[in-house]
């Protein structure tokens, strides 16, 4: 089935669409979308021959990516897995030799993705405590 | 979190617009009906008249749903789709749906806090104990 007929099919009854901010663009539950928006572009579905998904791991993250020419009927032996760990900028390295053999339109989100997860990872300071004002103090 | 691009927020109206005569009957509620009578002078605009809603007061696209600080709303309803913001802290703030018990809110807000989401409701149903 081509990608476009994929895609017309999903556009409006996908289990993956989740509500977004009214008028803004869908949000995808996918697990290969790298930015999570419902488009045809990073939906991992339509792409499927050349899915690629970026997920966090406990420390760094896991890059899966379908390998090139691999058979269809064997479809979960089809993916490579790289572990992507170490500084951001050698984590930004691995994830870019990754994505420019299968996925070269992606190389800026999945850059970006690897980034966010990192960051999401550092420990988050509290808010500063509020100083008590008026009447109050 | 905050986000990058700030255009300036302008609303044309402030509040909502009132059905004509709310003002005078307590069974006529404020919710907005036209007014369709052949005589009415609101539907005529006299002068003095309160306003009627019309397509001019809409908001200008871009910043249309947007909060004050530039960021829009998107309700979530566990931390998977707190998860899904990872990639738009700048665009979306995450609002945590009414009926989500304050021991989940927990989790969610702590989510969104590792990924630097704003929470809106961040400080509903969460009370330390007395």
């Amino acid at each position: 089935m081509s990608g476009d007929l994929q895609w017309l099919l999903l556009r409006k009854s996908s289990s993956f669409i989740r509500p977004s901010a009214p008028e803004s663009p869908l949000l995808s539950s996918e697990p290969g979308n790298l930015i999570a928006k419902h488009s045809y572009k990073y939906s991992s579905t339509i792409n499927g021959q050349k899915a690629l998904g970026i997920k966090p791991q406990e420390k760094g993250a896991l890059i899966v990516a379908r390998k090139t020419k691999s058979p269809i009927n064997e479809w979960n032996k089809g993916f490579a897995k790289t572990q992507v760990t170490g500084g951001k900028r050698r984590a930004y390295k691995s994830t870019a030799n990754v994505v420019s053999t299968t996925r070269p339109d992606l190389l800026k989100p999945s850059v970006a993705r690897v980034s966010a997860i990192y960051a999401s990872q550092n420990p988050k300071k509290d808010a500063p405590v509020k100083k008590v004002r008026g009447n109050k103090a | 979190m905050v986000s990058q691009i700030k255009p300036k927020i302008v609303k044309k109206t402030k509040g909502s617009f009132n059905r004509f005569q709310s003002d005078r009957f307590h069974r006529v509620s404020s919710s907005w009906r036209k007014p369709r009578g052949i005589d009415n002078a609101m539907r005529r605009r006299f002068k003095g008249q309160p306003t009627m809603p019309k397509i001019g007061f809409g908001s200008n696209k871009v910043t249309r749903h947007l909060r004050p600080n530039g960021l829009k709303t998107v309700v979530v309803n566990n931390t998977k789709d707190v998860d899904l913001l990872l990639m738009h802290s700048g665009k979306f703030a995450a609002e945590i749906a009414h009926n989500v018990s304050s021991k989940k809110r927990v989790e969610i807000i702590a989510r969104a806090k590792a990924l630097n989401v704003k929470v809106t409701n961040a400080a509903a149903r969460l009370r330390s104990e007395e």
